[in-house]
């Protein structure tokens, strides 16, 4: 494949056109990025999106002068096709920082399989469910491009 | 000073979670635009750096500490009509601010921009190409930035 002068306007727009709807991958973050969102107050913010086969991991992140922040963090599983919210955490002026943000999301996870557990009857120790767990997160972080493809189109929306 | 003026206008319709209410000053021996910086308690300034092209502007996130100027992050943006959206966001760790390192870590950002365009459109694009167009992008940034102040006007 060429890069033509019509796929270059379509992903890399000159000023005052429309970029063409493909979701947006950061290799470096191993994230989808959704479009950006500018607040009255001149702040930039965007969502940051990382899927595995079994949760998808939403962080809001904001952008302010030189430095950027986490904002929020969501966590969702799949309910057929469609995403159920399964842990949800706010932070107050917290830098991003990955390491910070994967234990956050390995506990809010943690508490949520150990909740789904007791509910159901089921015993195990916690050693075994936190080795499930970091399992599961560290699926989200090894989110590749080719993920989105098998998503669901409902999850895909979440991207705009 | 009129460049300054036209400067800000095309920055605060473009980019205005940089710029609002922002004193950019224009370093002409360096062709780019500082924001005002911001100085710690620990002695620390801290500024961006931005570059425009016509499709693309980047912006370097820089620390000056006592000795050395640090470079703390780089933010791509691509236009979606008259709004700046990032394309992609890199940190860095004590990284010493070397203009080289730059331009060869903002053209690896837009060749992997652009490899997953590719892919997500379900196309794939030659090593060599990406690499072709990524230079030339980036080396659009490079450029006299005055005459892209005023396509970005219109």
């Amino acid at each position: 494949m060429k890069i033509s002068s019509s796929f270059l306007d379509k992903v890399l727009p000159t000023y005052g056109n429309q970029r063409g709807n493909i979701p947006i991958y950061d290799s470096t973050q191993k994230m989808f990025l959704s479009n950006t969102y500018t607040s009255e107050s001149g702040n930039m913010y965007y969502k940051g999106l990382r899927f595995s086969e079994r949760l998808v991991m939403v962080e809001h992140i904001g952008l302010y002068k030189n430095w950027t922040y986490i904002d929020e963090v969501e966590i969702y599983a799949f309910d057929g096709s469609q995403m159920t919210l399964i842990g949800k955490k706010k932070f107050d002026k917290l830098f991003y920082d990955t390491g910070t943000i994967k234990n956050e999301v390995i506990a809010l996870t943690f508490d949520y399989l150990k909740t789904q557990m007791t509910l159901s009857g089921g015993t195990g120790s916690d050693e075994t469910l936190k080795e499930l767990t970091i399992g599961i997160i560290e699926d989200t972080y090894q989110n590749s491009i080719e993920n989105i493809k098998r998503l669901p189109e409902s999850t895909r929306l979440m991207l705009n | 000073m009129e460049t300054k003026n036209e400067i800000m206008v095309i920055a605060d319709k473009a980019m205005p979670a940089v710029f609002k209410n922002a004193e950019l000053t224009y370093n002409a021996s360096k062709n780019i635009l500082h924001t005002q910086g911001y100085t710690s308690q620990a002695g620390n300034t801290y500024y961006e750096g931005v570059r425009f092209s016509d499709r693309i502007i980047i912006t370097q996130q820089i620390g000056e500490g006592f000795f050395y100027t640090f470079l703390n992050g780089l933010r791509i943006f691509g236009f979606n009509g008259k709004e700046a959206t990032l394309i992609a966001e890199k940190s860095y760790h004590c990284q010493i601010h070397i203009d080289s390192f730059i331009r060869d870590e903002s053209e690896n950002l837009v060749k992997e921009y652009l490899r997953g365009q590719a892919l997500l459109s379900g196309g794939h694009v030659e090593e060599n190409v990406l690499d072709s167009f990524a230079q030339s992008l980036i080396s659009d940034t490079m450029k006299n930035q005055l005459p892209y102040m005023k396509q970005l006007n219109q």
